[in-house]
């Protein structure tokens, strides 16, 4: 681990111990279940993996990538300010997401649940030690938070999504990402560059929106979510064709080869913007997405091999499918 | 052959439901096809040892919801 990411990581475990203290000044139970919620949505139970995974969309790296280019001295206060502010809204967005998609540890979540106010009301206070009520950047937060809300509602509902929906609702879910990266731009004095940089926060969220939809679609059909990779499956395959054939033929790479374009275009935007540290993240992401596509289309491949195998094998038993047999 | 043959799409569901299954048909291909019902005639197992599993596991990592993006 760089050091940059040894410090964000120690910034990040800071965070949630002061949460545990917060909550556990009024009551140490509440605070051990909701660290126990925290410990839980993170892989290996560790807040500063979770932030730091490689599918994690760069909700805390992204101010720096706004700060880089800029050539000023860094705020550090304001800095560690932004990620004890992003951290509590993730998690508020974070709960409240998963109550709405029906976790499988709802339970606990909707009773921890009063404590998203608490998320949120530490989301904004980062922000107002640093903007009074009457400064422009409220604007953008107002506007970034509702369309982030407002999306987010509005994609559960979606029976079917086409392009025009997803670049509508779908990919709009992560704009309060975007919040952080105007308050950079606002407190360094460039608020001129927030449109430029608000356009790369919402090319990233729909690049990482259609990388959850396609490496999720065997989730998301498990609990009939409508998503455009498999609505388009759904308009795309052939009459006899199931969506895995669909995408065995032709969707995996379809899909894949929409991200490698909208990638391009975000990275000409990274160079445009002068963010090294941006152009950098992005040239992983590319290839650990190569890496994806090429595991999915390979082991679907080989997947399509067992079907024929199997397909050519002698049944001993004919009561119930060999699906449910093998499941 | 007897009764209805798996589809793909079965199949892809039971590697990403059930990844388990897959580690039993490589190291013990007899037993688990004879346990899903099929017979295990030495094409088969002939067969069936000469998929190239590691690429299958390479499925459900890449598809597994613990490792999805997270925000």
């Amino acid at each position: 681990m760089s050091m940059s990411k040894r410090k964000l990581a120690s910034q990040i475990d800071a965070v949630v111990d002061r949460i545990g203290a917060d909550l556990g000044a009024s009551s140490p139970f509440l605070a051990n279940q909701v660290l126990r919620w925290i410990r839980r949505i993170s892989p290996g139970g560790e807040p500063a993996a979770h932030f730091l995974n490689v599918r994690m969309f760069p909700i805390l790296e992204l101010p720096d990538f706004v700060l880089e280019p800029l050539a000023v001295v860094p705020d550090e206060a304001f800095h560690r300010s932004l990620i004890s502010s992003t951290v509590h809204g993730y998690y508020y967005i974070r709960l409240i997401d998963d109550i709405v998609d029906g976790d499988r540890d709802l339970e606990l979540e909707r009773k921890i649940l009063p404590i998203s106010g608490c998320f949120l009301s530490e989301f904004r206070l980062g922000y107002q030690n640093y903007f009074p009520a009457e400064h422009e950047f409220w604007k953008v937060f107002r506007r970034l938070w509702t369309a982030s809300a407002t999306s987010s509602a509005e994609d559960a509902m979606l029976r079917s999504v086409g392009f025009i929906e997803f670049e509508r609702v779908s990919s709009r879910k992560f704009s309060a990402a975007g919040i952080p990266v105007a308050a950079t731009c606002h407190h360094y004095g460039c608020a001129e560059l927030v449109p430029a940089w608000l356009d790369l926060v919402h090319g990233l969220g729909r690049w990482s929106q259609m990388v959850d939809d396609i490496l999720d679609w065997h989730g998301d059909r498990s609990v009939d979510a409508a998503t455009y990779f498999l609505s388009e499956g759904e308009r795309q395959r052939r009459r006899e064709e199931s969506v895995e054939e669909w995408i065995l033929r032709e969707g995996c790479d379809w899909g894949f080869d929409l991200l490698n374009e909208w990638m391009d275009r975000l990275q000409e935007s990274a160079a445009q913007l002068g963010s090294y540290g941006l152009m950098e993240y992005l040239a992983g992401r590319k290839a650990w997405a190569a890496e994806q596509h090429s595991a999915l289309r390979n082991g679907l491949a080989e997947l399509a091999r067992l079907a024929g195998i199997l397909g050519q094998a002698t049944r001993t038993e004919t009561s119930c499918s060999a699906g449910a047999q093998i499941t | 052959m007897a009764g209805t043959p798996i589809t793909f799409g079965e199949l892809v569901n039971a590697c990403l439901n059930n990844p388990g299954f897959f580690h039993e048909l490589q190291d013990n291909p007899a037993q688990a096809i004879t346990q899903a019902g099929y017979e295990a005639t030495p094409m088969v197992i002939a067969s069936l040892k000469n998929l190239d599993y590691n690429a299958i596991r390479k499925v459900f990592r890449a598809c597994d919801p613990t490792t999805a993006p997270m925000c």
